[in-house]
């Protein structure tokens, strides 16, 4: 058997309308893997309770492993897994550099705030954003939001990344510029890495597709 | 084997619980020692006028209540100066307005004698309920356009013209039923309060004989343990009176919703609510002002015949030491009260404990006397020839339940407004639920916690009966020195300590002014 960086197995989702039979998945690392289903079918509450953050509507028996270790019962902040939301879910009474600053992780929190600084700084010179630093996230654009949504992710050094529908709130134009730019990037970092979304069009063409499965009725 | 959050659950669970079990032990207990004493109590001389003045006072504030509910309408002005009048301690509003409006007061000393209310003064039955109901108002407006906020009344309005009706009827049959329903706990709330409140009965509602909760604290203060049992009997009544109050309100409402609100079809009447109460209010506050200093003030004369601080400056030592009381004791409550509130909400919204806010609100809906009495019971019991200290501790425990009750009636909306994935987004970054609560909620509903502490700090602030019954007299605040003062015939004294009482609650009020550069706008 390989050994793959992040392991789920198979497991079993208890939904209030439905059960879900869900396969063992395997990722390597820096791999992706795209989960594709129809709206409201439970992708999110499963992406929610890969992230530690159990939902009370949802039931779920099985077990994920990540680079050798079972973290099924950690609580979030010890799993290292992060997450860009739908909404991207940036605080609002922080400027661009404040949400990033609190992201960064706790090795990089204890040392000065002028390499702090200069982290963020190179991070969003990378990203073309480093004009926005000071400015409040209420004055970015969408497109803005979610490359800062994405790099307050990744910024964090998570060992798994959750994206949850990271292109659904962008109109069509900027939805396809954000689709290559946000997979270049992971790409580059190496991040493994979980995307769900309704639409096919939003997954790179190479990666590992997992078709949500049609859930049963309950009786 | 039980878990460190199973432990803390289940403590927080007896603490919601247990004032609850003692209140039912308190009733048992009582109804059992002696039953033959509950007929000389039935018979007890003048007890049918007592319980009678309550029910009509009870009935009264409800018909008032339901009125001012009925006559509301979306409004974004006055809420400010609203909220500046909750601030005014109700005592230091009732001693205001007696000045203001008794016959031989402020007002009626600038027009005809012939205009005089004759029926406004200490110690009647129309000057209490009108003081309970200007105290009041505030509160009900403020809560039915909270409610109306949360309401999507606009789009019901259009609905409703969509399909024919005219833009009133659509208020009357469509918005109004909603908000009647959401009005039923504070319209609770205010009537189990007119039961059962005692430091404005003592000062404006009839003493011979008085409202039964004035009554309960006299039988209870009373060394004679045949008058503490009657005490008990006293407060059970009060607590099936507020029951009764309970069913006639929901009997109410749903009369006003199948019967009244279906054949109403004219406007109603714009009041400027706010600006009335506020200036009755402004003008109450400005009546202890002025009598605070002044020298031989006399009927029929406008203003003083001089001013003098000479009795504040005497007072002054003792108004600081009952303003660092007062202001302690109301910070410290108000504190426990927040944090306590806002751990239980987040254990709630982890489905830790269930049914929480009925647990915490229920200190509103039974008469705090009686509650005081079953734990005064209980806290005899259990400290016996105990130190000064225990009964401070014992007086910041019974405080509590009632300001945390409005905590949580204000940071309930903002729980359930609050994006919790702000929370979660920060615990995926590695910092621990609360470190993360600190950072991300914390500051996105500052404003909501600042005003629930507000609150609750006012609500300790007048507190006069846990002063009394659990303080055991020990713990002196501006209110219950105020109380003590009332009954004298200095009116400059009263004053003073009215002023001073209405100063410190402004000090609260003050706080929300603090800058707010986070609004829940921003949040959305």
């Amino acid at each position: 058997m390989t050994s793959a960086y992040v392991r789920l197995s198979e497991a079993h989702l208890t939904l209030p309308q439905s059960q879900i039979r869900l396969p063992a998945i395997s990722l390597q690392q820096g791999e992706l893997l795209a989960v594709m289903g129809p709206s409201g079918c439970g992708k999110s509450s499963w992406l929610r309770w890969l992230l530690g953050d159990q939902q009370s509507h949802l039931l779920v028996q099985g077990s994920i492993e990540l680079a050798g270790v079972d973290i099924t019962t950690q609580a979030i902040e010890q799993r290292g897994i992060g997450i860009v939301w739908q909404d991207f879910l940036l605080f609002p009474h922080l400027s661009v550099i404040e949400n990033l600053r609190i992201a960064l992780p706790a090795h990089v929190r204890a040392q000065a705030a002028r390499v702090q600084r200069s982290m963020i700084m190179q991070r969003l010179e990378q990203i073309e954003l480093a004009g926005l630093a000071q400015q409040p996230i209420t004055a970015l654009s969408g497109g803005q939001r979610a490359r800062i949504a994405v790099l307050r992710a990744v910024i964090n050094q998570p060992r798994l990344l959750l994206l949850d529908e990271p292109f659904a709130a962008l109109d069509s134009d900027l939805r396809q510029r954000m689709r290559q730019w946000t997979f270049a990037y992971l790409s580059k970092i190496g991040t493994s890495a979980i995307i769900v979304s309704h639409d096919r069009s939003d997954f790179p063409p190479h990666c590992q597709l997992l078709e949500w499965p049609k859930g049963h009725n309950h009786d | 084997m039980i878990t460190v959050s199973q432990w803390r659950t289940s403590v927080a669970l007896v603490v919601l619980v247990l004032p609850w079990l003692l209140l039912a032990g308190y009733i048992g207990a009582q109804l059992l020692q002696q039953p033959q004493l509950l007929f000389s109590w039935l018979n007890y001389p003048g007890l049918s006028t007592m319980v009678s003045q309550s029910i009509l006072i009870a009935v009264a504030i409800m018909l008032i209540a339901w009125l001012v509910i009925l006559s509301v309408q979306p409004s974004t002005a006055g809420g400010c100066r609203l909220l500046q009048l909750i601030a005014l301690p109700h005592l230091a509003l009732a001693i205001g307005l007696l000045w203001l409006l008794a016959p031989y007061g402020w007002l009626w000393r600038l027009l005809p004698e012939s205009w005089q209310l004759q029926f406004f003064d200490r110690q009647q039955l129309v000057s209490f309920v009108v003081i309970l109901a200007l105290k009041e108002i505030p509160f009900l407006w403020l809560m039915s356009q909270r409610a109306l906020a949360q309401m999507p009344w606009q789009r019901w309005l259009l609905s409703g013209q969509s399909l024919g009706y005219s833009r009133q009827r659509s208020w009357w049959l469509l918005v109004m039923p909603e908000l009647l329903r959401r009005m039923r706990l504070p319209l609770m709330i205010v009537v189990v309060y007119s039961l059962s409140v005692v430091d404005v009965a003592l000062l404006a509602a009839p003493q011979t004989p008085a409202p039964l909760a004035v009554q309960v604290l006299q039988w209870q203060l009373d060394a004679e343990p045949t008058s503490q049992l009657f005490a008990s009997y006293g407060a059970i009544t009060l607590l099936l009176l507020a029951a009764l109050a309970g069913l006639l309100i929901l009997a109410l409402e749903k009369l006003t919703i199948w019967q009244l609100l279906p054949r109403l079809k004219g406007t109603t009447v714009r009041l400027p609510v706010a600006t009335l109460i506020s200036l009755i209010g402004l003008l109450a506050a400005l009546a202890i002002v002025a009598q605070s200093a002044a020298l031989g003030w006399f009927y029929p004369q406008l203003l003083p015949s001089s001013w003098s601080l000479a009795r504040w400056q005497q007072e002054l030592p003792q108004l600081l030491q009952l303003f660092a009381h007062s202001a302690g004791l109301a910070m410290l409550v108000a504190s426990i009260s927040l944090i306590w509130v806002v751990v239980l909400l987040e254990w709630q919204r982890r489905g830790r404990i269930s049914a929480l806010m009925m647990w915490l609100l229920l200190p509103l809906l039974v008469p705090q006397l009686t509650l005081l009495l079953a734990w005064q019971q209980v806290f005899a019991l259990l400290t016996s020839g105990a130190g000064g200290w225990h009964y401070g501790m014992a007086l910041v425990a019974a405080q509590i339940p009632f300001s945390a009750a409005y905590v949580a009636l204000i940071l309930a909306p903002a729980e359930r407004r609050f994006e919790q994935r702000y929370v979660t987004t920060l615990q995926s970054y590695g910092y621990g639920f609360w470190r993360s609560w600190w950072l991300a909620k914390r500051p996105l509903i500052k404003q909501p916690l600042l005003l629930a502490w507000v609150f609750a700090g006012l609500v300790s602030m007048a507190q006069y009966l846990p002063i009394v019954l659990m303080g055991g007299g020990r713990w002196p605040t501006l209110t219950s020195e105020l109380v003590a003062n009332s009954s004298g015939a200095n009116n400059q004294l009263i004053a003073i300590y009215a002023v001073s009482q209405w100063l410190l609650a402004l000090c609260f009020v003050v706080l929300l002014a603090w800058p707010q550069r986070i609004t829940e706008g921003e949040q959305r």
